[in-house]
């Protein structure tokens, strides 16, 4: 609230993005690498290109391109798993800097911030020669080949919209002058919360830059989008923020935790299934009792090949936070009722309608207490040596490859337990 | 991309502003000078916190994990183009 008083009082918000995060921080690591065009996958053997260097992304190369299709493109471009340890850390490190140099901080992403440039308005009267300071701390802290954009604006959406259609490396400013030429020229693909979807419908209705909704009566808009995407859109159209942008990290707590994984191949061994749920489940619950939060619906999703996709989902009456609660539900009661046709590629779960263990009615079993006792055992033995050292006999008679470790995505959707102290 | 080696190693460094910086280490009974120092990660795996410093010697770049319990390095892994 006291943002959006100071913003109408000439407030600026800078939004802080390290180009090509993943690429960038391999090719500081790795001098020799420096200048080639890299595709970063997600692990060795994996097709899915999850982040381009700059040099790769002039080849045309994206996000989200196939390995072979990115080598069409660019045959000399190396392929290199990513390094999720490392960039948590990065971030972490990005974190303490730009909490070093202002007192309101969001963290946005793993590679995107929000910074509020009000109360150093004294301190740094020009918000241009603030963001090149930001620049210059980010390459002492992080290396000499770490660049970042830096977008000012009166508000997140234009500061976003600013450094997200800028060259690389570079300082820019949206004001009343350039406003409208910059919501008149960036396109949907670069604009925070419009997906592909979205894109295609505005291009159906004639729209392809948000400065042209400007142009569409507010009945058009909810007729084709609905009550409240029709708001958001017309916030976008004017240059204001739109809710997605606000304050996401002011949540007291987190409301649902999933974890997802993608297999090499199609899985039709029962026994593997089982053990990945279980891995999973594994997890989910050792981040909600981290964050001492319990949940109470329990969802489930499998994918195989060419779309082929089955969920279910279960709202419970009591809260639960146990593993074994949880695996029993997603594996017991939901995937065994259901007759799989299909091999999968992709598995899913997730703990939601979460809430403070200590705001849950108590459980009056004393078997629960049992299982409670056991989990609080096992907490401390992770706590002191680590994830999945004790854990079920499902891994039996498997490596510790077998494991599915925990690992961050670029959206850094687990912010909250990532920077728990 | 990186191939693991797991290996002890010795290590000799200077502080800088209470940050260390590796200088040298010893690997199977050979001296690496380091050259640069690129990039340093922090890992932690419950009470286990690892630092792992990302080095370049004689042109090639190493990981030296560091276990903050043990006090133990390990030359972890070594970049292969």
């Amino acid at each position: 609230m006291t943002n959006q008083v100071s913003a109408s009082a000439g407030g600026l918000w800078l939004h802080v993005d390290i180009n090509s995060y993943f690429a960038t921080l391999l090719q500081q690591e790795v001098p020799s690498l420096r200048g080639k065009p890299i595709a970063v996958v997600k692990d060795a053997g994996r097709t899915c290109v999850i982040a381009a260097s700059k040099e790769a992304k002039l080849y045309g190369v994206r996000t989200g391109s196939r390995l072979h299709e990115a080598r069409q493109r660019c045959p000399e471009i190396l392929a290199l798993p990513a390094n999720f340890s490392q960039y948590l850390s990065a971030t972490k490190q990005l974190k303490t800097l730009f909490e070093s140099l202002a007192p309101d901080v969001e963290i946005f992403s793993l590679d995107e911030a929000f910074i509020w440039h009000y109360p150093l308005r004294r301190l740094y009267p020009d918000p241009l020669v603030f963001g090149t300071i930001i620049q210059n701390r980010i390459r002492q802290v992080l290396g000499s080949w770490v660049s970042a954009n830096v977008g000012i604006g009166p508000n997140r959406f234009l500061a976003k919209v600013s450094s997200e259609t800028s060259p690389k490396g570079s300082v820019s400013l949206v004001n009343e002058d350039n406003r409208d030429a910059l919501l008149a020229s960036v396109s949907f693909a670069d604009v925070c919360g419009i997906g592909p979807r979205l894109e295609r419908r505005l291009r159906r209705i004639g729209v392809t830059v948000p400065y042209q909704l400007n142009f569409i009566e507010d009945v058009v808009l909810e007729r084709f989008f609905g009550p409240y995407w029709s708001k958001q859109l017309r916030k976008m159209g004017q240059g204001e923020e739109p809710d997605l942008l606000q304050r996401i990290d002011a949540l007291e707590h987190m409301k649902s935790v999933g974890r997802s994984i993608t297999g090499y191949h199609l899985c039709d061994d029962e026994a593997i299934i089982r053990r990945v749920f279980y891995n999973l489940v594994a997890e989910v619950i050792y981040k909600v009792r981290k964050m001492n939060l319990a949940g109470r619906l329990v969802s489930v999703a499998l994918m195989g090949h060419s779309g082929l996709y089955w969920s279910d989902h279960v709202t419970l009456k009591r809260y639960i936070r146990h593993t074994s609660e949880m695996f029993d539900i997603v594996y017991r009661q939901l995937y065994r009722s259901w007759e799989r046709d299909f091999p999968i590629i992709k598995f899913m779960v997730r703990l939601s309608l979460l809430k403070p263990w200590d705001e849950t009615p108590k459980e009056w079993f004393p078997d629960w207490w049992q299982q409670e006792k056991i989990a609080v055992a096992i907490d401390k033995l992770t706590t002191k040596y680590g994830l999945f050292t004790v854990t079920s006999g499902v891994f039996a008679g498997t490596g510790k490859e077998a494991i599915i470790r925990p690992e961050v995505t670029g959206f850094l959707g687990d912010k909250n337990f990532q920077f728990m102290e | 991309m990186f191939t693991k080696i797991n290996e002890k190693i010795a290590v000799v460094g200077t502080y800088n502003d209470s940050t260390f910086i590796p200088k040298k280490f010893l690997w199977r009974d050979r001296i690496l000078k380091v050259d640069e120092l690129t990039f340093v990660t922090d890992t932690q795996d419950g009470g286990i916190k690892n630092r792992i410093y990302s080095v370049v010697s004689a042109g090639n770049v190493y990981r030296l994990l560091f276990n903050r319990e043990t006090e133990e390095w390990l030359i972890a892994e070594v970049f292969c183009d």
